[in-house]
């Protein structure tokens, strides 16, 4: 079962720890590695998940997942984290250790969706302007398609959005031949 | 007596009119109002369908973006 409290928990101590050995940027780089095996194969994740997998099979399995990509410390905390019994909350724990790392580095993610592909300098230049009117420190950018937008664009960051799409625009004309004030509306 | 009974008749009548002119209008502004839906429904499909195709190109929907980009407001 995935738990966020424990997913923080975990990854707040091997930040720490990272911190406290100077490893940060390294532990950082094995987690994103991590989210992004954990994103690309679904039978990763059910082996960590499995419970009728041992212990010992699953630790050898990770390492040699592992093995040669990940620092030793990353390769000391899933050992931990299958010895303990809690390598089934291995990708929670990545994906809460990026968020940690983010906010500890001040970077902001930003999420741009256009209706077709642009170009890197455009995806670019857009983050240089959330960049520089919320005076992020720095921002993370991923780009995103969505065709049913049409045009225009939708960007995320913060618990924020800009909708900039005429899929919006459309819908917002489309409300106002929607009601007819004329017909009483309760029957 | 007979003017008496002139005079009720037609205060009857006027307030009859003045319902049914009310009434008249209504009807009128209802039947519009659902024209005017049904026109904007079909512009609204039609320039979806014409926004689509102008926007198919990656130049012009960077161009576009570009434009919108300058304008909009980020925080």
């Amino acid at each position: 079962m995935p738990n966020p409290r424990l997913a923080s928990r975990y990854a707040k101590s091997l930040l720490d720890l990272a911190i406290e050995k100077g490893q940060l940027d390294t532990a950082y780089e094995d987690m994103k590695y991590l989210q992004a095996v954990c994103a690309a194969s679904s039978e990763f994740v059910s082996l960590l998940r499995s419970p009728i997998i041992k212990a010992d099979q699953k630790n050898s399995i990770v390492a040699a997942v592992t093995t040669g990509k990940v620092s030793e410390l990353t390769a000391a905390f899933n050992n931990l984290l299958v010895r303990k019994g809690r390598e089934s909350d291995l990708p929670e724990i990545a994906t809460a250790f990026v968020e940690q790392y983010n906010a500890l580095k001040d970077i902001h993610k930003v999420t741009l969706t256009t209706a077709v592909e642009v170009s890197a300098e455009l995806q670019q230049a857009i983050a240089q302007k959330v960049k520089t009117a919320n005076s992020f420190a720095s921002v993370e950018l991923e780009s995103k398609i969505d065709p049913s937008l049409i045009g225009g664009f939708v960007l995320e960051f913060d618990n924020n959005l800009v909708d900039a799409s005429v899929v919006r625009d459309l819908r917002d004309i489309k409300k106002q031949f929607q009601q007819n004030l004329y017909v009483p509306q309760m029957k | 007596m007979v003017a008496d009974a002139k005079e009720k008749a037609k205060a009857q009548y006027d307030s009859i009119v003045a319902d049914a002119q009310v009434a008249i209008n209504q009807q009128k502004n209802a039947a519009l109002t659902d024209v005017k839906n049904q026109v904007g429904a079909l512009v609204i499909e039609v320039a979806e369908k014409v926004l689509h195709k102008e926007l198919s190109n990656k130049a012009a929907q960077e161009s576009y973006i570009n434009e919108l980009a300058e304008g909009v407001k980020l925080n």
